[in-house]
């Protein structure tokens, strides 16, 4: 019985003290957007045992960067000439929902991170947000019944690809005409 | 056997009328809410003691404990604060002490390091996982004024989905 209390206690002993707990919704957005139209996303973070203050900041990666790589993010939102505004500092007490405000002022396709940092355990959890931006609302509208993207070297990739298919097309067609021609010939 | 059915329903309507007497008009109702948002959600241990660690000399490994309680797989990135510089600079991480491939197991200066973490198996809410750190002065070159008794900062753990 002795060993037993004991294996329990060293069982008690050497588990994990877990210190904290942090969540974040969504862990990824994307939106698009015009240029110098702000656009908003919602964020909830929650904890069952922190009690404390979270700072909110934004990191970005260079224009056309699209991907879930922290290394890459390394830019202000102002370096992008991206405007944001939010709350970047407040009290969390379980649960709390934040609006994170951004209004761009050139047209891209942008990658960036928003991290919660509880201030007092240093952890640190991140949202990925994927911004597509838009001369007009013409063009979003354009490009989003195309299903094209916004990026320009993936819309002119396109473009390259449609005028080879072309060519190729018309090279197929002469040469069908030409073989028909041979046929006729043949025949007469 | 006649007489004992209307003996008994007349006891259960007065039983229901005292319960529902008693319960004050109120209901307590119940569900379980189901939900397939995405989220991201972690545990971790945040403190970290290696003791007494002489320069040229590098410290016991210690256990870092990260629980994956969300939907997404993340990485986990250990970061010092920008403005920090000493010794702490010198902290080495791995994500396994041993490894068949030999690749888990070997140690990555901190700011080179990332560890992915699964998100929870179907049917579970988490998935728990660990990593090593050591603080490993050997090639620590900076003169050291007097012993550091307490030296302390901030590393920060980012979870981030991948």
């Amino acid at each position: 019985m002795k060993k037993i209390i004991l294996l329990i206690a060293f069982a008690l002993l050497i588990t994990p003290v877990l210190a904290l707990n942090l969540g974040l919704s969504p862990s990824e957005s994307t939106v698009s957007t015009t240029v110098n139209q702000e656009r908003c996303i919602n964020l909830s973070i929650n904890s069952r045992d922190y009690n404390g203050t979270v700072a909110v900041t934004d990191r970005w990666a260079s224009p056309g960067i699209i991907k879930n790589d922290l290394s890459l993010h390394n830019l202000e939102a102002s370096q992008l000439d991206l405007s944001t505004d939010y709350i970047n500092k407040f009290q969390l007490k379980r649960e709390q929902s934040l609006d994170f405000c951004i209004t761009p002022r050139n047209a891209g396709a942008y990658h960036g991170l928003i991290l919660f940092k509880a201030e007092q355990e240093n952890v640190q959890i991140g949202s990925w947000l994927t911004l597509y931006v838009y001369e007009s609302n013409q063009e979003q509208q354009k490009l989003l019944l195309t299903g094209q993207a916004v990026s320009e070297t993936q819309e002119s990739r396109i473009l390259i690809g449609e005028f080879i298919f072309t060519i190729l097309l018309v090279i197929f067609l002469i040469y069908l005409l030409l073989k028909t021609r041979k046929k006729i010939a043949k025949k007469v | 056997m006649k007489q004992i059915i209307p003996l008994l329903l007349t006891l259960s309507i007065i039983l229901s009328a005292i319960i529902l007497v008693s319960a004050n008009n109120t209901v307590k109702i119940e569900a379980n809410i189901l939900s397939n948002d995405s989220y991201l959600e972690i545990e971790v241990s945040t403190n970290i003691s290696f003791g007494n660690v002489q320069k040229g000399q590098k410290s016991s490994e210690k256990t870092i404990y990260i629980n994956n309680t969300g939907t997404e797989d993340i990485s986990v990135i250990p970061l010092l604060p920008d403005s920090y510089s000493g010794a702490f600079e010198y902290l080495f991480f791995r994500e396994q002490q041993s490894d068949v491939n030999g690749i888990k197991n070997i140690s990555h200066q901190i700011g080179d390091f990332t560890m992915n973490v699964s998100k929870p198996a179907s049917g579970s809410t988490v998935r728990k996982e660990q990593f090593y750190t050591r603080l490993d002065l050997t090639n620590y070159q900076d003169q050291i004024f007097g012993n550091l008794i307490g030296h302390t900062t901030n590393l920060t753990i980012i979870a981030v989905p991948q």
